[in-house]
């Protein structure tokens, strides 16, 4: 197990490398000028500011020189200093990320409670018309993009019904509802349907007619064998989607303008303001591998079955 | 859960022909033929587990229609898509313009016609190209294993750690935007997940009855694999592939809304949905139409990629 | 001076700066005619109250580096420099520490005097050597500051300015005493005064530190008619909160606070509209495109803002290369544009169709008409023209524009008409503003879409930096030693109205005969406020709100 968890974690260095790279490579090749962008007004840098601005950056220096002191500063936490803002990216990234954090936790909470229960029901209640419905419902859930399923939740409850914020955060909780919504859909309706698809099969397993056999009543069967037997994979994805989320949503934060990391990301794309950029991205690529890693390590640790090479 | 999703009968009756053939002049055709056969019979199979889906046929239908709306837009549209109009700005849906008109007069409908044309090439196009890469790579990984197979596969979860949007923007801002641009983007980040599929399906082959049979009659590698292997590893790939071509048709869409897709003048679903948000809650067709080719087209490829993928492996259902 | 951006989506804006709003300097009439801010009323109001501004994440709201239309907004409720600026159209700076100032005889040395009792909001007087403080502070080379170019005329600002520095001093300024500035200049500059407007030029306390003292960066201590809250600070990606200074020596505002709400940059148009219409904040700047939903619901109300801004629209045409080094392809482009049918079809009528370069907001240097026939449509003639001037149909032109600013309606439209009216093949070259800027400067563009405003009330600000030759924001590369003969005498005359003449003339050089670039609307903005609570809101010179006029009904 110990052998198997620095293995990955080594993996994962190795990942976190080959990221950076490419993203150091690409920020440097894109064509522009960060200095003169973070400058965000429409004249061109005297000399001595842009020399004090590219010594003060490292860009002075060499790339690989500069990408080797990237990488000393990344070992230590440090994502450097914005352009713009000329403030600590690890500072303007935490603002940001309480408010992907709070996004994403309200997300995973839809995603258990409609998900879940959504696919429980329709694996016990198979061919109802209630599975039809959530298969039905999935099936579309899966197809219509993200995009669209905001824009559509927005004009529904926020331009013609007027429950719910617009968009934007300053109404409190409740301007998390249609954000929540939008950015669990497509995960909720994978949810349900793996949680139909495994607990089906769990159903039909030896141990569950065991159970019945010995006498006990569906209600118990269910909930003691059944559930507890397929839920796994269930939270196993729903750990995952989870890093995903927390790595911040591009589309749902742009949409209803939700200051976090997703929509950093996207207006730091824009102004070129590359450590933001450089730093939002490592750090999404950081909680991906890491939750992948720790979902893998929790899942062979629940289930005996799997064995660890 | 599609890497279970191998064709259901390993297709025996092909190896032991083929062996029998032992490699001379006339086995190609020979192999072709029969293997024809086999597949033929699979294939009936599998075209009549998938007829029997409703939703597969639906989506077949869907995309029949999407694919016959693009090769025709010019004939299906109205109006030629860029033709301005500055005296019928922002019209709502009428007669003359079924979908209105947008903010600089031009009929919506005919750009949502000619827009098909974009999501489509791109949606294939990106998805070919990250194929191309994918079986490639994945082959490679897969058949000569060790220190081939340990680099490709840490590469492969370099581009997989990367979100599909975040790491498209990062090409386009390099190598610039249009649709050519686009369709690299998308594709480049689109293989990791065919070449692991792809990969793990020869895994399980490669260790199968018929390609130790074929090893053993002296068939050299290269024909393993392009003859053997990956006829028969390809299937879960390509029900992959066609759910990502929906994936690459939102992604582009996507792009487009955070307008680092396509020129803003092309007909083009994501620019058409961008610049109808600025009307929102008034002028909603802007947006409501482009968004409905979207879904429209995305629901097509994934009905027909799920009931693809229950047709090639009814153990799933 | 600037070029502008004018993002509607994007992040820091690159829109007007510069120091204190109407009637800082003492002036009792917000609602100067004509000019200026607009939509400001005089009636008197109650004291009282907290007005909520929505703004963008601001890039700084510390002077040495204020840089932006977001964080200037902040910035100039905070400092008052030594002159203000009330938005009157003689185009006349006003008092602000400085009581009286006048220039020696060829304009190279100033001489500023400075009132007793100003103080900062930790109660320091503000004396000559705040200023001294303040100005070297952004002007030193280390501190990087993106503005500094403001102080650069100052004798002594290139070894300070240098990296790294060679100097620590600014050594053209001085203070025979505490009350007196004296300022050299390395040319004479007759408008030097208006161009301190600029908050890079404000006076900070001792405590101020360099230029990256995180604590003074996030909780400035000025001298102007706000300060921060008592033991607040800027929080960051939140708010802003401030409090009358009632120790403040102009007039003193009448509100008791201002909250600035800070919306993310992205979309922050959209953002703060809808908190308006919400009645989560009090003022708002307005989408474009819902300028007329806008006008309709709040006009009547009392609560929508038109304000004419000096900024300028136009078509930057590349003269140093063919087509457009030849003045009649330049027209034959202004002519096959139809500036009234894009306005009206795309616009619902939002914009104003320029017939100048030198805007409605220069009072007596604004001359309406000077473009002449060339600003009005007309295919045939464009036709004619451009036939003539060798560009033929099928020409290939490159439109390049910055696509972060919600121009994509407008590129396409002109596209539509010249390709039209024109034969020609426009291909559309968008790319993010820092970029766009790039290609200008490469000459990487037959025409673009440009705009400009300047930093301090003078038709200096224009005409200097767009025509003259070499001048490092003239992208289109126009030269006329002529017009240069005429920008170079201008800066040293002493009387507006020899100055006025020699403007007059320019302008008809540059653009009533050469064209060098193509005007094509003025830059009109529109707010909106809460009225039924507050009154005296309209828009300064720079684009920002009155807040210091404002009171509650």
């Amino acid at each position: 197990m110990g052998k198997y968890v620095v293995r990955r974690l080594l993996q994962m260095m190795l990942v976190l490398f080959g990221a950076s790279i490419i993203l150091f490579i690409c920020l440097f090749v894109v064509p522009g000028d960060p200095i003169a962008t973070s400058q965000g007004e429409g004249r061109q840098l005297d000399p001595s500011t842009r020399a004090a601005l590219e010594r003060r950056y490292d860009l002075d220096k060499p790339l690989p020189q500069q990408y080797v002191s990237y990488l000393g500063r990344l070992s230590q936490g440090d994502l450097g200093e914005s352009y713009v803002y000329r403030r600590s990216v690890n500072t303007i990234l935490k603002e940001k990320l309480g408010n992907t954090a709070k996004l994403a936790v309200a997300a995973i909470g839809v995603m258990l409670a409609l998900g879940i229960s959504a696919g429980i029901l329709a694996a016990v209640f198979r061919y109802s018309f209630f599975d039809v419905l959530v298969t039905l419902s999935t099936t579309f859930a899966v197809g219509v993009p993200v995009l669209i399923i905001g824009l559509g939740l927005q004009n529904v409850f926020a331009i013609n019904l007027r429950w719910l914020p617009l968009q934007g955060q300053s109404a409190g909780n409740r301007a998390l509802i249609l954000p929540a919504i939008t950015l669990a859909s497509l995960d909720t309706a994978l949810v349900s349907r793996l949680m139909r698809g495994t607990m089906s099969e769990v159903m039909r397993a030896d141990y569950i007619r065991t159970a019945y056999a010995k006498g006990l009543s569906k209600r118990v069967v269910m909930l003691k064998h059944a559930l507890r037997n397929s839920i796994i994979p269930v939270l196993t994805y729903v750990g995952i989607a989870f890093g995903g989320l927390l790595g911040g949503a591009i589309i749902t934060e742009t949409v209803f303008n939700w200051n976090g990391i997703g929509l950093a990301l996207v207006g730091a794309i824009q102004s070129q303001d590359n450590p933001i950029v450089l730093g939002a991205v490592t750090y999404g690529v950081l909680v991906f591998v890491l939750v992948n890693l720790v979902v893998d390590v929790a899942y062979a640790f629940l289930d005996p079955r799997i064995r660890l090479e | 859960m599609t890497d279970q999703a191998v064709p259901a009968a390993p297709p025996v009756g092909e190896v032991t022909l083929e062996a029998g053939a032992s490699g001379f002049g006339g086995a190609e055709t020979q192999a072709a033929a029969v293997g024809g056969i086999t597949r033929q019979t699979q294939f009936g199979n599998v075209r009549r587990r998938f007829l029997r889906n409703k939703l597969a046929v639906v989506g077949l239908v869907m995309l029949t229609i999407v694919f016959v709306t693009a090769v025709f837009a010019p004939i299906i549209a109205t109006h030629p898509p860029r033709a301005q109009d500055l005296n019928i700005t922002l019209q709502g849906p009428s007669a003359q313009h079924w979908f209105g008109t947008d903010e600089l007069g031009r009929d919506v409908f005919s750009r949502v016609v000619h827009g098909t044309r974009i999501a489509v090439t791109v949606g294939l196009a990106s998805i070919f190209l990250a194929l191309v890469i994918g079986v490639v790579l994945g082959s490679v990984s897969g058949y000569l294993g060790r220190a081939w197979d340990a680099l490709i596969m840490r590469i492969a979860d370099v581009f997989f750690a990367f979100p599909l949007i975040i790491g498209a923007i990062m090409i386009i801002l390099v190598v610039g935007r249009g649709v050519a641009p686009v369709i690299i983007a998308l594709g480049l980040f689109s293989w990791a997940t065919i070449a692991r599929l792809l990969r793990s399906s020869i895994l399980s082959i490669r260790e199968s009855e018929y390609v130790e049979a074929a090893r053993s009659l002296g068939a050299s590698k290269w024909r393993i694999v392009t003859r053997h292997v990956l006829p028969n590893s390809m299937a879960p790939v390509l029900v992959y592939a066609m759910v990502s071509v929906a994936a690459a048709i939102v992604a582009q869409a996507s792009l487009s809304y955070l307008g680092v897709g396509v020129p803003p003048d092309v007909p083009d679903w994501g620019n058409m949905i961008s610049s109808g948000q600025k009307f929102f809650g008034f002028k909603d067709y802007l947006w409501f139409f482009p968004s409905m080719a979207v879904v429209f087209t995305v629901l097509g490829f994934v009905f027909v990629g799920d009931g693809l993928r229950d047709a090639l492996d009814p153990r799933l259902r | 001076m600037r070029r502008i951006g004018h993002s509607t989506r994007v992040g820091i804006a690159a829109v007007c700066l510069a120091l204190v709003a109407a009637a800082c300097g003492g002036s009792d009439d917000p609602d100067t005619a004509g000019s200026g801010q607009t939509g400001g009323q005089t009636a008197e109001g109650r004291p009282g109250g907290v007005f909520r501004v929505p703004i963008g994440e601001p890039a700084s709201i510390d002077p040495y580096q204020a840089r932006e239309s977001e964080g200037s907004n902040v910035t100039v409720r905070l400092f008052t420099g030594l002159v203000t600026y009330d938005g009157n159209p003689e185009l006349k700076m006003r008092p602000g520490v400085a009581e009286r100032w006048a220039p020696n005889g060829d304009c190279t040395e100033w001489t500023f005097n400075l009132r007793r009792g100003a103080t900062f909001h930790n109660g320091e007087p503000v004396d000559a050597a705040a200023f001294i403080r303040g100005w070297t502070r952004a002007a030193i080379g280390t501190a990087a500051s993106q503005v500094a170019y403001h102080l650069q005329q100052i004798q002594g600002y290139a070894p300070l300015h240098a990296t790294p520095p060679t100097a620590t001093t600014f050594s053209g300024v001085s203070s025979p005493d505490p009350q007196t500035l004296v300022v050299k200049l390395d040319a004479g500059d007759c408008e030097f005064d208006k161009q301190l407007v600029h908050p890079v030029a404000s006076p900070v306390p001792s405590s101020a530190g360099a230029a990256n003292n995180a604590t003074f960066n996030d909780a400035p201590i000025g001298n102007g008619p706000f300060m921060l809250k008592p033991g607040t600070k800027w929080e960051h990606n939140q708010r802003i909160s401030l409090v009358r200074n009632d120790n403040y020596f102009l007039s003193k505002p009448k509100l008791d606070g201002i909250e600035f709400i800070i919306f993310p940059a992205q979309g922050r148009l959209e953002a703060e509209y809808r908190a308006f219409t919400a009645g989560e904040v009090d003022f708002a700047r307005i989408p474009p495109t819902l300028n007329q939903q806008a006008e309709a619901t709040y006009k009547p109300q009392g609560s929508f803002i038109k304000s004419e801004q000096s900024g300028i629209n136009y078509i930057l045409t590349n003269n140093a290369k063919a087509p457009f080094n030849n003045p009649d392809a330049r027209k034959a482009l202004s002519m096959a544009i139809d500036r009234e049918a894009i306005n009206r079809g795309v616009y619902q009528g939002f914009l104003t169709p320029a017939t100048s370069f030198i805007s409605p907001p220069f009072g007596q240097f604004f001359q309406p008409g000077v473009c002449g026939d060339w600003c009005k449509f007309d295919p045939a003639k464009a036709k004619d023209l451009a036939g003539r001037a060798g560009l033929t149909p099928g020409t290939r032109l490159k439109l390049a524009y910055n696509n972060d600013g919600g121009h994509e309606p407008l590129v396409q439209a002109w596209k539509d008409q010249l390709e039209r009216n024109l034969g020609v093949v426009v291909e559309l070259d968008g790319v993010p503003f820092a970029e766009h800027l790039q290609k200008r400067d490469r000459g990487d563009f037959d025409f673009a879409r440009a705009a400009w405003t300047t930093d301090y009330p003078s038709p200096d600000g224009f005409v200097t930096p767009l025509l003259k030759t070499g001048s490092e924001d003239n992208d289109g590369k126009y030269s006329n030693p002529e017009v240069d003969t005429l920008l170079s005498r201008q800066k040293t005359l002493r009387s507006d109205a020899e100055r006025e003449k020699v403007i007059e003339d320019i302008e008809k050089l540059a653009i009533g005969r050469d064209l060098a670039l193509v005007p094509t609307y003025y830059r009109t903005a529109y707010r909106v406020f809460d009225s039924s609570k507050w009154t005296g809101l309209g828009l300064d010179f720079f684009e920002r709100p009155t807040l210091e006029t404002v009171s509650q009904k």
